[in-house]
């Protein structure tokens, strides 16, 4: 008997317990989110064990239970897989929630649900397992569409605001997009494969590009990729726990993950390969350009999760599944402490989001302004902190292999950018004079804004060293190559602080400031929303109205059928019933009636 | 009128038809076809003005042009065969000839001149009987001699009829003039059937008669010679509303209602017959008589015209003269379709 | 703001000082940092301020005219919004938790007994302010200026120990954040 199995049971009970038990009378004297944050605390403590194991012995597990159901071929049945990638995934999503769970026990202290709110936090967790942990598409297919459904509950958590319901609706609708893929992926497979099960599926010789486009629409809808992105900013509608837990741990990283799961299909397929890479090229730089000159601190963070999913699916794009896993859990930590600080910034400002409105923080809120610069540096790749480790190594990869140099080109420009926009959170947040209201008390000597914020920055210091020190060797990279090629990450990333300083010193300069149409398209997002959200429906609408207007209710509906079928009644009602009441007239019909019937039959018949 | 007399005029009305549907000798049929047509014009003109006088005059003289032609073609069978009733080896001549004779006293096509007008003649009552009780006696000697008669000519009688009661009525304001041409259309799907399943046209014949009788037993008591009078029911009769929808629904053949039972065998007779263009026909033109019923409905119970009403609501007031086979004719007019089985 | 455009029944006066405080609010969105707005907001108020007493309406409304064009063409794309105002990040967040007080009447006599100390006061209230309603009004009708009021802040009460004018609906307005 295998002790990792024991201890995923004891992992899924624990988190289930607080679900289960709300439903009875405990939580009226015990708090609801205390015992939250605790269950997930345990539950990381049991998910060292399998971390260990695997670390030490490199143990994978495989669990295959409780046949569900057989439909015709297929056989569907309770299968969980804990390999390297759900083994280590787990400990971190446990680790990043347990700290996001104690985060919003501070945050939404002040809202009436916030009970519900941590339920929905730890579904949202409990799904995200489900989705890693699955080794059919159907339980990947339940994980994907819980996922999904939290996401959409808890970014419309604000439901009386207008804005915060066409968020969650825009969530759920890109997401349904992607949705699309993935099920006709999975009727692909049922039809060709006889077989939901992946390693029945990659066992297989399979040279189809149609589940791969699947599979990659659907990492689209989710991870938000360039063309199915608009939802991710928007949801910075959510508060800011949500984007915590959506950006870091769960939902976004699901379409990575999926693709990292289908790795060995997409591997042998270079079309799949190709598009990926600049489908994540031109994510990572689109979205850094957009994040360059937005305000709202929540909006710029978010933009960098997407330029971040950008790269990691240029590192699938190059053949690196494990390099985009492991960006997967060093980006979990830096991005969920940067949330954090960001949201106790704006707690502390009342709900201030607007980084116009900061600056001068550093001195009142020393803590939360040294996390937010470690977790920024974290997020360029400054040498040995967490992003270090992944960005380094995928940089490096990128630089050493034969592919598209324009993709790559790309994704370095967007790297220098990251530093730009990171540069200018905390040069608009923390540095310079403060322009926040003065009447505002500023604390954050709350243990439970503090210790998770500290936990995630020891994290995001460590973790990444932690992780690679101890994951067994996985691919293999290059080793020797030229030092300007070494040095490129952290060149460009040099280059792009510079640059950002100094622009950002430019802002002080007493020269009037008029917007030029690179600032338009970037603060605009790139027309995008403007043309996919507006000018396209309006336009279709518009075709789509005038089209059955004119041709079905105009042409068919009106004239051809029933203006015609009037007239031809109306027109044969008045010639047939057309009487004069002479019944002289009458009887000459009746006469020549009487006298053609017998002709006719005579001459015919007889 | 004396009561006598009426009496006897009924007790005619009543036993020439009898007399025609029991005897086997076609001498003896026309006697009854002469007795009921003759006893059927005083109660025509029992309220004498000038319409009624046209009306029975034109009466008069179809329906005696009707029976000359009968008495023409018995007494040729006479002269051929030496007998009073009709036998395989009858001539095709004098079988049309009786075909037309009767087609004459049915009103149907190209023969129903007459019938309109005279419907719209006579009062509403005498109307009622003129649309039942007077097809009984010629139909049930059709029902006899169908064999004999030409299919060509009767199915081209039939679509003929079925065109000019759809579209006859289509144009129609007066109810009495609606029911005569609906009562011609009906005619021309039993006579569509009759050289197919003769069981059909009586079964039609029926529940044409139920749905007439219903119809008339809601027009008579108010009066109701328009549509635009119809209107008035809604203050005149309320309960009469969905009554006189339903039964003008089922008139037109809806399904859940009774009038769907003929229509519904009919077609799948015909279909079963090889003659689906016929069919189509009349299922096509059998939508428009259903769309003047529907009309009807539009303006009884879908809608106030903007009529001047200074009556007040009649019905909390007024004794209405109660039609006592109303209830049976409006149940069995609407609700028989599930006896469907029982009938066939 | 940029959400209320000048509507055609304003006066001249009135678009202008709109026109002002929209070009002051976007010139803040643009220079973020205070002594350069300070700056800016001098030179604008200047440039404002020049033209004050001109008295030809049809020249003045040229320049009305020109100055909502440049404004047009230099508004800032992401103009500030603060929180609470519509579009705001925080706008109308908790305002579904908002419940008007006086649904307390509809409560049920044995909802209302599971309070009962809250529903005697409340009663006492509402009987003051029956009693004062009179007052307040009469106060309202006479310190309302003949064109309206310029605020919407309440006039204080005028009599030592009276309340002022609409009391009522201080008292009992919801909180901002729900509890």
């Amino acid at each position: 008997m295998n002790p990792i199995t024991s201890v995923i049971i004891l992992i899924f009970v624990a988190l289930m317990l607080p679900i289960m038990l709300s439903s009875t009378n405990i939580y009226k004297t015990y708090s609801f989110s205390n015992h939250a944050t605790s269950m997930i605390k345990y539950s990381f403590m049991l998910s060292l064990i399998p971390l260990c194991t695997l670390f030490y012995s490199n143990t994978e597990l495989l669990i295959t239970s409780w046949h569900w159901v057989t439909i015709n071929t297929i056989k569907l049945s309770i299968n969980l897989k804990f390999d390297f990638f759900c083994i280590i995934f787990l400990s971190v999503a446990l680790f990043v929630t347990w700290s996001i769970m104690e985060f919003s026990s501070w945050y939404m202290h002040s809202d009436p649900n916030l009970n519900r709110f941590i339920k929905y936090l730890l579904l949202f967790l409990i799904t995200m397992i489900i989705l890693t942990s699955a080794n059919n598409m159907f339980q990947l297919f339940v994980g994907w569409e819980g996922v999904g459904i939290m996401s959409f509950l808890l970014i419309g958590w604000w439901y009386g605001r207008s804005d915060a319901n066409t968020a969650a609706l825009q969530a759920i609708l890109y997401n349904r997009i992607g949705d699309i893929g993935f099920i006709a992926t999975m009727a692909w497979l049922s039809l060709n494969m006889n077989s939901w099960e992946f390693q029945q599926i990659f066992m297989t010789n399979n040279n189809s590009i149609i589940p791969l486009l699947g599979l990659l629409i659907a990492a689209m809808g989710k991870s938000a990729q360039f063309g199915l992105h608009p939802w991710l900013p928007s949801a910075m509608e959510g508060p800011t726990p949500v984007s915590a837990l959506l950006h870091s741990s769960t939902m976004v990283v699901a379409g990575i993950f999926l693709l990292i799961r289908f790795h060995p299909l997409m591997s042998n397929n270079n079309m799949a390969l190709t598009m990926m890479l600049c489908l994540g090229s031109i994510t990572t730089l689109f979205t850094a350009i957009c994040a360059l000159t937005q305000n709202d601190i929540k909006k710029i963070v978010a933009f960098s999760t997407s330029s971040q999913l950008g790269l990691m699916m240029v590192t699938l794009g190059i053949n690196q599944p494990y390099l985009a896993f492991l960006h997967i859990c060093t980006h979990a930590f830096f991005k969920a402490m940067l949330f954090m600080c960001s949201g106790s910034i704006i707690h502390n400002l009342n709900d201030e989001q607007d980084i116009r409105k900061m600056g001068g923080l550093l001195k009142p809120l020393p803590f939360t302004s040294s996390c937010l610069i470690i977790g920024s540096l974290a997020l360029t790749g400054v040498p040995f902190l967490t992003g270090f480790y992944s960005k380094d190594l995928i940089i490096e990869a990128m630089n050493t292999c034969y592919t598209n140099a324009w993709a790559l080109l790309v994704t370095l420009l967007a790297t220098s950018l990251t530093a730009a926009y990171s540069l200018r959170i905390i040069f608009f947040a923390l540095m310079s004079k403060p322009r926040y209201l003065p009447l505002i008390t500023l604390n954050e000597n709350n243990p439970k804004l503090m210790n998770p914020i500290k936990r995630l920055a020891m994290g995001s210091m460590f973790a990444g060293f932690i992780m690679t020190y101890n994951i067994p060797t996985t691919s293999i990279q290059v080793m020797t190559m030229p030092w300007y090629l070494k040095t490129t990450a952290i060149l460009v990333t040099l280059m792009g602080f510079t640059i950002a300083l100094e622009l950002n010193n430019l802002t002080y300069n007493l020269k009037s400031n008029t917007s030029t149409l690179t600032n338009l398209f970037s603060t605009s997002l790139g027309y995008f929303t403007l043309i996919f959200h507006r000018l396209l429906p309006k336009k279709f609408l518009t075709m789509s109205f005038n089209t059955p207007l004119n041709m079905l209710d105009l042409t068919w509906l009106e004239t051809s059928i029933p203006k015609a079928i009037s007239y031809m009644n109306l027109t044969a009602s008045q010639i047939l019933a057309n009487q004069k009441g002479l019944i002289k007239l009458y009887f000459m019909s009746f006469l020549i009636t009487l006298l053609s019937i017998p002709i006719l039959l005579i001459s015919f018949h007889e | 009128m004396n009561p006598i007399t009426l009496l006897i005029i009924y007790f005619t009305i009543l036993s020439g038809p009898m007399v025609t549907m029991l005897s086997n000798n076609f001498f003896l049929m026309w006697i009854g076809l002469e007795m009921n047509l003759l006893a059927i014009i005083p109660v025509m003109t029992n309220k004498s003005n000038p319409r009624t006088t046209e009306a029975a005059t034109k009466y008069f003289i179809t329906q005696a042009t009707a029976s000359m032609i009968f008495l023409l073609s018995i007494i040729m069978n006479y002269k051929q065969l030496g007998t009073w009733t009709i036998q395989p080896q009858t001539s095709s001549l004098t079988s049309t000839l009786i075909f037309i004779s009767l087609a004459i006293k049915l009103g149907l096509s190209p023969f129903h001149a007459w019938l309109p007008e005279v419907t719209q003649g006579i009062p509403l009552s005498t109307g009622l009987l003129l649309l039942t009780w007077q097809k009984l006696a010629p139909l049930s000697i059709l029902f006899q001699v169908y064999e004999l008669i030409n299919p060509h000519v009767l199915i081209m009688s039939a679509c003929a009829s079925v065109m000019i009661g759809a579209w006859g009525g289509l144009n129609q304001t007066q109810t009495r003039k609606i029911m005569a041409y609906s009562s011609i259309a009906h005619m021309g799907w039993m006579i569509s059937i009759l050289p197919y399943n003769p069981s059909l046209t009586i079964i039609n014949l029926i529940i044409y008669i139920l749905l007439t009788l219903a119809m008339f037993s809601i027009l008579h008591p108010h009066s109701f010679f328009s549509i635009k009078s119809t209107s008035l029911l809604w203050n005149k009769s309320p309960i009469m509303l969905p009554l006189m929808s339903s039964i003008l629904l089922s008139m037109g053949g809806l399904p859940p209602l009774t009038g769907f039972l003929p229509k519904w065998l009919i077609i799948t007779e015909l279909l079963k017959n090889n003659n689906q263009l016929l069919a189509s026909i009349m299922a096509i033109l059998a939508l428009v008589n259903l769309f003047f019923y529907t009309r009807l409905i539009y303006s009884t119970s879908l809608t106030t015209f903007p009529s001047t009403n200074n009556s007040k609501m009649f019905n909390h007031q007024k004794n209405m003269k109660k039609y006592p086979t109303l209830p049976l004719t409006a149940i069995t007019s609407t609700l028989m379709l599930p006896l469907l089985p029982l009938m066939l | 703001m940029a959400f209320c455009a000048p509507a055609a029944y304003l006066s001249h006066q009135q678009k202008v000082l709109r026109l002002y405080k929209r070009a002051l609010r976007h010139l803040e969105s643009w220079c973020i940092h205070r002594e350069k707005y300070r700056y800016f907001a001098c030179l604008l108020r200047a440039r404002f301020e020049e033209h004050r007493d001109e008295k030809d309406m049809m020249k003045a409304t040229q320049l009305l005219k020109e100055a909502e064009e440049e404004f047009w063409q230099n508004q800032h794309p992401q103009p500030y919004i603060f929180p609470d105002s519509p579009g705001g990040t925080s706008y109308e967040r908790y305002e579904c938790y908002k419940a008007p007080e006086w649904l307390l009447d509809y409560w049920h006599p044995s909802e209302k007994a599971v309070y009962p100390d809250y529903f005697s006061k409340r009663e006492q209230w509402k009987k003051l302010r029956m009693e004062s309603w009179e007052r307040e009004v009469k106060q309202l009708q006479e310190e309302m200026p003949p064109d309206g009021t310029m605020t919407e802040a309440l006039p204080p009460a005028r009599k030592e120990g009276d309340l002022p004018p609409l009391w009522w609906h201080i008292v009992t307005r919801p909180r901002d954040r729900p509890v």
